[in-house]
């Protein structure tokens, strides 16, 4: 199966019948639904009533869970079809018709957090001719570091062709002055594996780690990119390190799995 | 789109970019909303609005509200549910956002303002 993004530029890929299949198709509305959740928990909020930025917001299926949750939400999209959708469906949040590699502008400091779900690796793909991956994807964080406020977080699930997307992706996040997570949900599953981006804006003050989720007892990581920036040699998830890590965070109080022969074992679906 | 959303948007070209440069709006259609009641959030926006350009779009549209809000008015559940009203449920179907530094202007069709460079 290909890639989406590797057929067409996203305003024609969804077009008016794709952003109708996918809004009805009850398997994707499913996913979604439990992705965006996954992501509104590591936005980690302060309380409901939030301002909230839905980046790549489709017909809405993303910004619904946040409806759910007590927050209003501003979404953006490129695709006028998948707007023309959510705004049929009577969503509850704004929308506004917008290309991401392009930047947008709000009042400085307004959003309390950011989501963004199956959306960026579109931002990885030259569209057109004067298109450069990095540097849109430099525009989208610079304009998304403005809009939120300090000590905030921005959450993107996305599909990462190959672990040079993340690298790039991650290196326009920092630039811009986010700090990254990358946290891998049920990474040994070829089906549920799910990469979360979690940027923070500044200050640390409510800087609280969260653990991938994992459903049958395999590695668990998640990497601050600012502090471990230079130290990317592999034995760092060996089976010792792991087993060191584990006895750190148990010593620090925490809930750690405990240690088993799947430990630190390699895992087969790379990407 | 919402008077709130116009409030925060701002002038994405080239010409006002670093100016975070507010926009006006050239109202076409208005249509009441039916978005419920969020006290919580209405305090929360209190904090984040340019007010006075709030209050002066507001009024263009026919709605008045004072120049300013002060704490004590948090208490005040009749003007909470107001301000509420205004900025969430008066959505703008059709019409124009024009900037009055660089003069471009990005319409608004279906409720949703088209933000994307001219050449698409
Ligand atoms: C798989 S859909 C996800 C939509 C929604 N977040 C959800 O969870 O259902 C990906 C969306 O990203 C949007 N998108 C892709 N590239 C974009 C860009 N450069 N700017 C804005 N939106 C973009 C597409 O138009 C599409 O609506
Ligand atoms: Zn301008």
């Amino acid at each position: 199966m290909s890639r989406p993004e590797e057929i067409a530029p996203p305003e024609y890929f969804y077009n008016e019948e794709e952003a109708n299949k996918y809004t009805t198709n009850s398997r994707i509305i499913e996913i979604q639904a439990k992705m965006s959740q996954r992501a509104i928990e590591l936005l980690n909020l302060p309380e409901p009533g939030c301002l909230v930025l839905d980046l790549g917001c489709g017909s809405g299926l993303s910004g619904e869970e946040l409806t759910e949750c007590g927050h209003f939400w501003i979404g953006l999209d490129i695709s006028k079809a998948m707007l023309d959708v959510a705004s049929e469906r009577g969503v509850e949040g704004d929308i506004i018709l917008s290309d991401l590699g392009d930047g947008f502008t709000f009042l400085p400091g307004t959003f309390d957090g950011a989501i963004s779900i199956s959306a960026l690796q579109w931002l990885c793909n030259a569209e057109k001719a004067d298109h450069n991956p990095y540097k849109r994807l430099a525009k989208l964080f610079e304009s998304l570091y403005s809009a939120l406020g300090r000590g905030r977080r921005a959450v993107f699930q996305f599909y990462p062709a190959h672990p040079q997307q993340i690298e790039m992706i991650t290196q326009a996040a920092v630039k811009c002055g986010f700090l990254a997570d990358l946290i891998i949900d049920f990474p040994n599953s070829t089906k549920a594996k799910k990469y979360y981006l979690v940027l923070y804006s500044g200050a640390h003050q409510n800087y609280k780690q969260f653990q991938p989720l994992d459903g049958d007892d395999q590695v668990k990581f998640s990497k601050r990119d600012k502090t471990h920036k230079k130290s990317k040699k592999m034995h760092k998830h060996s089976r010792e390190w792991i087993l060191e890590k584990k006895a750190k965070q148990r010593k620090q109080g925490k809930e750690v799995r405990h240690d088993s022969k799947y430990t630190g074992r390699k895992r087969k679906d790379k990407f | 789109m919402r008077l709130v959303t116009l409030n925060l948007l701002m002038c994405n070209s080239e010409e006002c970019s670093g100016r975070n440069q507010a926009l006006t709006l050239n109202p076409g259609e208005i249509t009441p909303g039916t978005t419920q009641f969020n006290h919580d959030l209405t305090i929360r926006m209190l904090g984040k609005l340019d007010w006075l350009a709030f209050v002066n779009a507001a009024l263009r549209l026919g709605h008045e509200l004072p120049d300013n809000i002060t704490e004590a008015d948090h208490q005040n559940s009749e003007l909470i549910q107001r301000i509420f009203d205004i900025l969430f449920n008066v959505e703008i179907q059709t019409g124009e956002l024009l900037c009055p530094n660089c003069n471009r202007t990005y319409p608004i069709e279906k409720g949703i303002p088209n933000m994307l460079p001219q050449d698409h």
